[in-house]
């Protein structure tokens, strides 16, 4: 004789807090924005890359970039989106719908991920038809700052 | 000289919440511990082996284990273990003693407390303890349907 099995279920949850130390080329990228108020990126003095956020060595010829900084100009283009819709809660981000995005600033050869401001999304549907990839974007450094990647937000140039 | 950079720690945290289906076969054993007091794992019908806790299939001859149900003397052996003295986070306060078990001749071991061992005395703990010794399970009075349904402690004859 078979009976239905029960099917077992366990919530768990795993919340483990940390510290984690950013690095001495991480460190002077979040007090660039706090104290400067600029955007700062490592170059590759043989390849010519751009790296932001800045890394401290070149991945593609493996040489130190210690020292070899650039500003960056706070505009760009967005390169990448997604308008988030559904609430699936995800820890820390805000309240749907807001934009995800990558944007390319100055002359950096690599994207950086922000969300997007400036965007009418009383309908998401159209916004996403509106939106489009090379469009441009700026950088708005924001009074107070705290070393950290919300010290400015990006935003749609209308 | 040259001035240390200012160096920043970011604070993270990651927060997930989440459910896990035990399955079918996972979900027997849970049931058979909470509501029938005993331990039951699968037999492959082919090399032989009883895998505890059970499995659904058995991974060196790849046929279904379904079915295949065994129930298995509730007393063992202790295979490994780790007199803990450390504290980590959201385990138990030390010291207590963790170790791997063979239960009912099962050809895998579990993982479990040893309990029953006087730590007040640690070092002489140590040399109460010993790789191989006899241990039996005890099934506890209120069970929820949990590995901790039962204690394990060293069978003392």
């Amino acid at each position: 004789m078979q009976r239905e099995m029960e099917s077992i279920e366990k919530t768990a949850r795993w919340e483990i807090p940390y510290s984690h130390d950013i690095g001495e080329t991480a460190s002077r990228f979040f007090l660039e924005l706090r104290d400067k108020a600029r955007i700062m990126a490592t170059k590759c003095p043989e390849c010519r890359r751009v790296f932001l956020p800045p890394r401290s060595y070149c991945e593609r010829c493996f040489i130190s970039l210690e020292g070899h900084w650039v500003e960056l100009n706070p505009e760009g283009t967005l390169e990448a989106f997604t308008i988030v819709t559904d609430d699936y809660s995800f820890s820390g981000m805000p309240k749907p719908p807001y934009v995800l995005c990558l944007v390319k600033l100055g002359h950096s050869s690599t994207c950086l991920p922000h969300f997007l401001l400036g965007v009418d999304l009383s309908d998401p549907r159209k916004a996403a038809q509106e939106l489009k990839i090379g469009m441009p974007v700026r950088v708005v450094f924001k009074e107070h700052r705290e070393a950290r990647i919300d010290d400015f937000y990006v935003e749609l140039v209308r | 000289m040259e001035q240390m950079p200012e160096l920043i720690q970011m604070p993270g945290k990651w927060d997930l919440p989440w459910v896990y289906a035990a399955g079918e076969v996972g979900s027997r054993y849970i049931v058979e511990l909470r509501d029938n007091a005993r331990i039951v794992a699968t037999k492959c019908p082919k090399c032989g082996r009883v895998l505890l806790p059970p499995r659904s299939f058995c991974e060196r001859c790849f046929v279904s284990l379904k079915g295949h149900w065994v129930e298995l003397e509730p007393k063992g052996t202790l295979e490994a273990f780790t007199i803990v003295t450390t504290v980590f986070p959201e385990q138990r306060p030390p010291p207590y003693i963790i170790g791997y078990f063979r239960i009912g001749g099962a050809s895998t071991n579990i993982p479990h407390f040893l309990e029953g061992v006087d730590l007040s005395d640690i070092e002489r703990a140590k040399s109460e303890i010993w790789v191989d010794m006899p241990v039996k399970v005890i099934f506890r009075e209120q069970r929820v349907g949990s590995a901790a349904d039962f204690y394990i402690v060293p069978l003392r004859d």
